[in-house]
């Protein structure tokens, strides 16, 4: 009786929900919809849509680790990659200092940067430099003001890394392949 | 080009430290460390501060202080800076000024000053050593405790933090390793120290009664803690143990006898990380032995317990709540303190025995590094208030009391 019940309330909030996403897509296409309508039931808009979602997951993936074109290094796995960014890791495997850049807590391109390749929230970085510069055990890193001057910064500073987006231009720095 | 940061920038590190120095051996080894920079070589040196204030009241309590009215005593100014000679050589230091009435020793103090020295500095792990006054790296909020804008609220939950402690727990000076290894486990922290903290008179009256005129001594804290975070894990778990030992030597008219204690703290911690809300307990027993005080041969062993469950929400970026749950009891065999009221015929209630409370907290930031706090605790008992071994029954008089406090703060 009870599981009975549960799968009723499944399926009524399962309708719940499609009605109120048809309401939202019919009021974008005022006059088309039953046609809409037809195309949702058709089940390979179904598998259309998990392609399309599948896509957009894969094209967010869009930072790029970028570091001075002295840092010898042509890939880190993540690990690695974290302990670098949480200022844990302060030299390179020559014995040079690293150098790390940042862009600000709220910059879309950090948050992006946080989630996908360091797989941390920007808090949770955040609150590791504060323990690390108030306790004295660690620094803070650099903080550029625009993704423009964080590439140019690296450009510039030999030992530094940091990230940019994909889809800019290559010349002057490394770009470091995260496994 | 960073908030806080000079980069590279030329320093005269002899004036700076030797103006620091706490001791003489101390300078010593950080004037030696100096000479590893050479004339002319270009230093990485980064300063940052903070500045709190702020109004608290806690009715029917010393907690702040006798009167129980509504006091400014909630002042938090500190000023750190580091040095990195060499890439695996540092100094750090950071000075700081407090006020918390009743809470803790008011005035300045030179909170750390230490040399690192990173041993071993690769990819997947790294070791550093700490020489000098180094800060307790072994609790969840330990390093920070005394640092507003890394704190959930601006009183702690006293059962892990009591502040009557806060100069003993909050640093020390002696050496400290800090080990982190990345393994495809996760990431392993591991950190171990040794060494002992200077006790003032105040703090040794806070700490026994302020009837005290003797003087007491840390003689050693050891800890050792191991923080883990699965791989691709929300959770980050740890473990940490603290040995030390104490001793007591009365003056000339001081009532109470010489006296030995030995504290020792066996806690767990967890963590649990979710992009909007965070979950933070820590749970810990403690064995605290006095031997002597009372009367010659007096010795007694009891066992505390405690720990906190604290719930965290940030509303939007700049908006947080944050409540939590704290439990204390001073002996696990008299979690009501009726045994406690009883062996002292009554003159100590069994209140004393225990300590729960919850408190609401909510923080705005008002500007990127501007933040105003605002909390409120219900709290029954009052095990956790100062002094801890000779109660302030006049002033405490009541088992349910509140406390609330407000507090401004900017850091850079």
């Amino acid at each position: 009786m009870y599981d009975r019940h549960c799968l009723q309330d499944d399926k009524a909030a399962d309708r719940t929900v499609f009605s109120f996403t048809c309401i939202q897509i019919q009021l974008a296409f005022v006059g088309r919809w039953p046609y809409l309508e037809l195309w949702y039931r058709c089940s390979m808009f179904k598998y259309f849509f998990s392609v399309v979602i599948l896509f957009v997951s894969l094209s967010s993936q869009a930072v790029q680790v970028i570091a001075h074109p002295t840092v010898e290094l042509q890939q880190l796995n993540p690990a690695q990659l974290r302990a670098l960014f949480s200022m844990r890791q302060t030299q390179w495997p020559d014995g040079s200092a690293v150098r790390v850049f940042v862009l600000s807590n709220d910059h879309p391109l950090h948050q992006s940067f946080c989630k996908e390749q360091l797989r941390m929230f920007p808090y949770q970085l955040d609150n590791i430099w504060n323990r690390l510069s108030f306790s004295g055990i660690g620094s803070r890193p650099y903080l550029a003001g625009s993704e423009q001057e964080l590439v140019k910064l690296i450009q510039l500073t030999p030992g530094s890394i940091g990230y940019r987006s994909a889809s800019a231009d290559d010349t002057g720095v490394r770009i470091i392949e995260i496994l | 080009m960073t908030q806080g940061f000079v980069s590279l920038k030329y320093f005269n590190v002899h004036h700076q430290a030797a103006a620091l120095l706490p001791s003489r051996s101390l300078a010593c080894l950080i004037a030696v460390l100096c000479c590893f920079a050479s004339p002319g070589q270009a230093h990485e040196w980064q300063w940052h501060g903070f500045l709190a204030q702020g109004v608290i009241q806690a009715d029917k309590s010393n907690f702040i202080n006798r009167s129980g009215d509504p006091s400014l005593a909630l002042t938090e100014l500190g000023l750190n800076g580091a040095l990195q000679l060499q890439p695996n050589w540092r100094v750090a230091g950071q000075v700081v000024y407090l006020d918390g009435g009743n809470r803790y020793p008011d005035g300045l103090k030179l909170d750390y000053l230490f040399v690192d020295w990173a041993l071993v500095n690769q990819l997947d792990w790294r070791l550093n050593l700490y020489a000098g006054r180094f800060k307790n790296q072994h609790w969840i909020y330990s390093s920070t405790r005394d640092v507003p804008l890394t704190r959930p609220s601006i009183v702690l939950p006293q059962s892990v933090y009591f502040d009557t402690f806060r100069d003993i727990a909050v640093s020390s000076d002696g050496l400290a390793f800090k080990a982190s290894v990345d393994t495809s486990a996760g990431h392993f922290e591991m950190n171990w120290s040794m060494g002992a903290t200077p006790l003032s008179d105040k703090q040794t009256q806070l700490l026994l009664g302020d009837q005290v005129q003797g003087k007491s001594r840390q003689k050693y804290v050891q800890q050792a803690s191991v923080f883990w975070q699965p791989e691709l894990s929300n959770w980050t778990l740890g473990v940490s143990l603290l040995d030390s030992e104490f001793s007591y030597r009365s003056s000339g008219e001081s009532p109470f006898l010489d006296a030995d204690f030995v504290v020792q703290r066996f806690m767990l911690n967890a963590q649990y990380l979710q992009e909007r809300w965070q979950l933070v307990a820590e749970l810990f027993q403690e064995r605290m032995d006095t031997k002597g005080f009372f009367a010659p041969g007096f010795e007694v062993q009891q066992f505390g317990q405690g720990g906190y469950l604290q719930g965290l929400f940030k509303v939007s970026p700049d908006f947080r709540l944050n409540a939590t749950l704290d439990y204390f009891v001073a002996n696990k065999d008299d979690r009501r303190g009726k045994q406690l009221e009883l062996s002292s015929q009554g003159t100590i209630p069994a209140y004393f025995g225990y300590q729960h409370s919850i408190s609401l907290a909510a923080s705005k930031d008002l500007a990127p590094r501007v933040r105003l706090q605002l909390e409120h605790h219900w709290v029954e008992g009052t095990g956790r208030l100062s002094p801890g071994v000779l109660p302030d029954l006049a002033t405490n008089q009541d088992r349910y009391w509140q406390l609330w406090a407000l507090q401004l703060m900017y850091w850079f």
